[in-house]
């Protein structure tokens, strides 16, 4: 579902963002639909993951 | 992507299909951080070894230990740092208000234990997890099968246990098959109770201590004592008047680049100083991001190495500003707590941002929450080009005109670029939805 009121993303880092989102097959393809409209919040992701904490015992990063 | 280390300190139990732990010496990365009292088991053929000798998973299951459809055991937590190993059920439940940030009333959570790192957690109302099974289905679904294999626990906060099993009947045959829920709970005021083997415990506040001692060692803060006082944190607290506005305004840069240098300045200033900003920056930096190209700027300072700091000043910042001036720093306060991986603020942040609909940037880290983007696909982008000319006389004739710059001058080029459709990435879509490590390829997007 899609909204056609909000504006394409327009700053460098709002593209920036947009593409990421785009490869991560979460939006569309930017030219043809613009950003997905969130329907509701039904799910709240409340933990996602930390980069700067998730670390092997050993102190090895992950990733 | 990380590496996945179910895998590595896991097998499926023969005979019930649940995983359970082998926490070796050898294999298990968080066995010198397992309590004392905990035996030591490895999985040999159909049987558990424990240390004292061989005991069949039936068995080892039965005593609790160990992870077995309907008996949690060792359970490690790896999202904080060093990893948290709790025993038990009531550890577990001890564990959950941190996972969600304030203690869930009426809601089913859903907790990934073990060793992946990247799995989310999840959160939703009873009433919408009854009403709208297949919408709330299809959002756990997508994100849950991005990943091999997954434990998961599953706590429904209610009194009602009528109401209790339906809602965690509904969220267990909402899992994909690649998820194993390794326990599945009633949680109630005074006592939990595992709906698969039916047994019971009361809230044990001496593990309820523990585990916030642990937790609080690492970092985490206390949570809030219900989603209302989370949102209400959020509120707003010594608004800015306009007498300050006014007089912040005619304090800004004549030139657009020596704004852009005090924006960055005073934000990495306040951030590696853990200050509040006095009245007047607070209130020239909210005008500032009202430009476009200066809160860009301001987004080119966060980082996850910063972004705890910066939630905290964001998120000051969106107490003190005026509505008109609050959807800008509310935004960012909600990136930069999803760059920390706290979806639930961000969440709440957002809320605080009154022109969420037609803000764009509201709207990606909406999108972004919306469907569990890990953070750790953003890369820092490099810094933002000098500004040009045209940007320069622009914002110098606003300031000269009105004392201080109204519109967004960065956007000189930015409404012609509105108007482009942006043209896809030259790289093939990946197939599947697994998260490029990396985020786009460079020269992929747009040049920053």
């Amino acid at each position: 579902m899609t909204d056609p009121s909000i504006a394409f993303p327009a700053s460098p880092r709002e593209q920036y963002f947009n593409q990421l989102l785009w490869h991560l097959g979460v939006v569309g393809r930017p030219s043809e639909t613009g950003i997905i409209r969130c329907d509701s919040t039904v799910v709240d992701w409340i933990r996602l993951t930390q980069p700067d904490l998730a670390r092997r015992p050993d102190g090895g990063a992950h990733g | 992507m990380a590496p996945s280390l179910t895998k590595d300190v896991s097998k499926r139990s023969p005979d019930n299909g649940a995983r359970v732990c082998l926490g070796s010496s050898e294999d298990c990365p968080v066995r010198s951080l397992c309590p004392p009292t905990t035996a030591v088991c490895s999985l040999v053929g159909d049987q558990l070894f424990p240390s004292e000798g061989p005991r069949d998973v039936e068995s080892s299951a039965s005593t609790g230990l160990y992870g077995g459809s309907g008996n949690l055991g060792c359970v490690a937590i790896m999202s904080v740092d060093p990893p948290l190993v709790i025993s038990g059920l009531d550890g577990l439940v001890a564990y959950a208000p941190y996972a969600v940030g304030f203690h869930p009333e009426d809601a089913v959570v859903v907790i990934p234990v073990g060793f992946n790192t990247e799995v989310p957690a999840a959160r939703q109302d009873i009433d919408a997890a009854l009403e709208n099974s297949d919408l709330s289905a299809d959002r756990l679904r997508r994100v849950y099968s991005r990943y091999e294999h997954l434990e998961m626990a599953v706590l429904a906060y209610t009194e009602d246990q009528d109401r209790a099993e339906k809602a965690l009947g509904i969220t267990a045959r909402a899992l994909p098959e690649n998820v194993t829920i390794t326990a599945q709970l009633q949680v109630s005021a005074e006592q939990w109770r595992e709906t698969i083997s039916e047994r019971t415990g009361p809230i044990d506040s001496a593990v309820s201590s523990q585990v916030a001692a642990e937790l609080v060692l690492r970092g985490r803060r206390t949570p809030w004592s219900s989603q209302d006082e989370l949102a209400q944190s959020f509120g707003p607290d010594h608004v800015l008047s306009d007498r300050v506005l006014a007089a912040a305004a005619g304090s800004r840069d004549p030139s657009l680049a020596g704004e852009r240098d005090w924006v960055k300045r005073t934000v990495e200033t306040a951030v590696r100083t853990q200050t509040k900003l006095g009245d007047p920056d607070a209130a020239r930096l909210l005008q500032d991001l009202a430009d476009i190209g200066l809160r860009d700027t301001a987004w080119s300072t966060l980082t996850v190495d910063c972004a705890a700091g910066q939630a905290a000043l964001w998120k000051d910042l969106t107490r003190r500003a005026p509505e008109r001036l609050r959807t800008p720093a509310a935004t960012l306060a909600a990136f930069s707590y999803w760059l920390t991986g706290d979806g639930m603020q961000a969440r709440v942040a957002l809320d605080h941002a009154p022109a969420l609909d037609t803000y764009t940037m509201a709207r990606l880290v909406q999108t972004a929450l919306h469907h569990a983007v890990p953070p750790n696909c953003w890369t820092r982008l490099p810094e933002q080009p000098a500004p040009t000319r045209q940007e320069s006389h622009a914002w110098a004739a606003e300031v000269a005109a009105h004392g201080h710059a109204v519109s967004p001058s960065a956007n000189v080029d930015r409404d012609e670029a509105s108007r482009q459709p942006l043209t896809a990435p030259r790289s093939r879509r990946p197939e599947h939805r697994q998260p490029p490590a990396g985020g786009p390829q460079p020269g992929v997007g747009p040049t920053p």
